[in-house]
């Protein structure tokens, strides 16, 4: 319990502008102005938010695949206009525009990601190892879906970060999908969050709709994990209400989701949702809130006149080959 | 034929105090085991037909696989995810004419349950957090016990108690909600992650009935009023210290500034404005000046089935009897 009024107001300002950069990314690839594909968050940002939002500029953190860790990373600080230099293939992007959306933020604990579902629980392991030995009290915080859960890494690295009661957060985005599989056809259990006990993590489960639920859920498991307590898994029940990415069927195995059901979904709006609580609670006045959306349009502006104005990246082999493999 | 109403809370046990205080946790795969063992002592006293409340996340389907029996799920149209499917869930029950509604959560799914079962008994077993409210109990028994409630025609009075509600009342009159166990007042002005377990933040307790025994609000008010009392508790850290079980693991120290006996019927203005109303463990209503609220005793709550009372009860030795009512002393 206890989010500060500061936290709130950050929580909420970063949940605009994740959707407002949601928004810019989804209709730059439709337009094909972003380099590769777009997985867009379409109703799911609200957990990685939180996320990124509770955490410290120094912890480690895996952003999720979904809105391809955009909210994450700007609720964590990462400046934005380097990622969508990255996806439009720039010299200024974060990986010099060679990877079209790979992240690299290495000064916020974020240093890179790969194509594999699941493939980041290994590494998050080792970012908590590494946190638990240098005693900064760093913590690490895991973000994937549901999908990834499927994958043994996940098992082997929550065991892992059990036994050595590694200081790691397990946030599982689950939004009921992978891809265009139904959760309930993927696992045994309905919950992903009823894995944790048999690996004696703690877990618990929250409504990944309300950003502040999310936040003062990850804000206990942060606090466990910066004491020493080792792991703990949340489980934020989320939705997506466009399809898995930009161009591909919007499928339920093989029929295609209905307007009826994809319309209900957005009852569950994060933004109405957060909307409401902070005119509620007079945290926030609906003219602040409408200088909140102005200044993150005006950021969004900004990051694509960095994007649409700096050099295509034309590396020379030498540069790819500098850039894969270590002196 | 007897109709048995099952609600089957999905997210109940699974909340943030698994996190904050180590509370246990009761999966889909534990809460289908302990129906299947329910149904079989509703099923050991004849024939009947069970009604299961539908939800999105996969429990009645698991219900139905591992129990091995045939239930009906109730017509919702459409689920929710929510609070909402169980209480149209009971209220379907109850326009169906169940008997009994059992039900598996812990304070706050009964205190949803409740709002609707009118004068239908409830079996609440626990598998929530608190569980000041449902009992620990074995579902074999509590199937025995609910297919004898049942079965015995005004036995169904006899082997019950009215429990205690507090309600929340607007300045009209009107209910607005009820909580069955505690009212916390509590300063974070969200819902959140929903549950109270910083005593901290809670600037006053109303409990139903003061007891020693249970987890939660209960406890404080059963350490400095009378057991079974209802009353209401405020803290403040100019208080006197008192040692309480406030969630399953975490015994705290509070400050009780004072503390009253409730009357039935007595409107207790809430306040501050700002602050939340804790349902049950569940931050629920936020106070504000445009619409104040009260907190009025009653003790027209619901009924709930006295497992020990029912086990015990022999059919042919019964007599006609008014119904107890707990509450002075709990049960």
């Amino acid at each position: 319990m206890g989010l500060s009024k500061k936290l709130m107001t950050q929580l909420f300002t970063n949940l605009v502008r994740a959707y407002h950069f949601d928004e810019l990314f989804a209709r730059r690839l439709t337009r094909g102005e972003l380099i590769g594909f777009y997985h867009p968050a379409a109703g799911h940002y609200a957990p990685g938010v939180a996320a990124g939002t509770v955490l410290e500029k120094e912890d480690y953190m895996w952003p999720h695949h979904r809105a391809h860790g955009v909210p994450h990373m700007l609720s964590k600080g990462c400046d934005i206009k380097y990622f969508l230099a990255e996806h439009t293939g720039k010299e200024t992007g974060c990986c010099s525009g060679r990877t079209s959306w790979h992240w690299s933020y290495p000064e916020f604990g974020i240093f890179g990601m790969t194509g594999f579902i699941g493939g980041g629980f290994s590494q998050m392991v080792g970012y908590g190892w590494a946190a638990q030995k240098n005693g900064r009290k760093q913590v690490a915080m895991s973000c994937t879906g549901d999908g990834s859960f499927n994958n043994g890494r996940a098992h082997e690295s929550m065991l892992m970060a059990s036994n050595w009661k590694l200081p790691i957060i397990f946030l599982c985005e689950n939004n009921g999908w992978a891809i265009h599989s139904r959760i309930e056809d993927m696992h045994p259990t309905e919950d992903i969050a009823s894995l944790a006990p048999g690996l004696n993590i703690p877990a618990a489960i929250v409504d990944g709709q309300d950003v502040f639920a999310c936040a003062e859920a990850l804000q206990e498991a942060v606090k466990r994990a910066r004491k020493g307590d080792g792991p703990t898994l949340i489980e934020a029940k989320t939705v997506r209400w466009r399809e898995h990415d930009i161009g591909t069927p919007d499928l339920d195995g093989y029929r295609q989701r209905t307007k009826e059901e994809l319309e209900a979904l957005h009852d569950r709006d994060p933004l109405k949702i957060a909307t409401q609580q902070v005119l509620e609670t007079k945290l926030l006045t609906q003219a602040q809130i409408d200088k909140i959306h102005e200044d993150a349009l005006a950021e969004c502006d900004a990051c694509e006149k960095f994007a649409d104005e700096s050099a295509i990246a034309e590396p020379t082999v030498e540069e790819l080959r500098a850039s894969v493999y270590a002196d | 034929m007897i109709k048995f109403g099952i609600i089957a809370n999905p997210y109940s046990g699974k909340d943030i105090r698994r996190i904050v205080s180590g509370a246990r946790v009761i999966s889909h795969q534990e809460k289908a085991n302990i129906i299947k063992r329910l149904v079989a002592g509703l099923k050991a006293v004849g024939d009947c037909e069970i009604l299961l409340m539908p939800d999105g996340s996969g429990l009645a389907r698991k219900i139905t696989e591992i129990g091995e029996f045939d239930a009906r799920l109730v017509d919702l149209s459409e689920l929710t995810g929510t609070w909402r499917d169980t209480y149209r869930a009971t209220s379907a029950m109850v326009d169906e004419g169940v008997d009994v509604i059992v039900t598996l959560g812990g304070d706050g799914t009964n205190r949803i349950v409740a709002k609707a079962c009118k004068d239908v008994p409830l079996l609440p077993i626990s598998t929530g957090t608190n569980n000041a409210f449902p009992q620990l109990i074995e579902g074999t028994l509590a199937g025995l016990a609910a297919a004898k409630v049942a079965r015995m025609g005004d036995f169904v009075k006899r082997s019950c108690t009215q429990k205690p509600v507090l309600e929340i009342v607007d300045v009209r009159g009107a209910v607005v909600d009820v909580a069955l166990v505690d009212i916390a007042i509590v300063q974070s002005s969200i819902r959140g992650a929903l549950a109270v377990w910083d005593v901290a933040e809670i600037y006053a307790a109303l409990v139903t009935s003061a007891r020693a025994d249970v987890i939660g609000l209960s406890a404080i008010a059963g350490s400095v009023v009378d057991l079974g009392a209802p009353a209401i508790v405020h803290l403040d850290q100019s208080g006197t210290p008192v040692q309480a079980a406030i969630a399953p693991g975490i015994v705290d120290t509070v400050r009780v500034k004072s503390a009253q006996v409730l009357q039935e019927g007595i409107l207790v203005p809430l306040g501050p404005n700002g602050a939340m109303l804790a349902l049950d463990g569940e931050r629920e209503i936020r106070l504000t000046p445009e619409r104040p609220l009260f907190a009025r005793f009653s003790t027209e709550g619901p009924w709930v089935v006295d497992i020990q009372a029912a086990l015990s009860a022999r059919p042919n030795t019964q007599t006609p009897s008014r119904p107890t009512k707990d509450v002075a002393h709990g049960t």
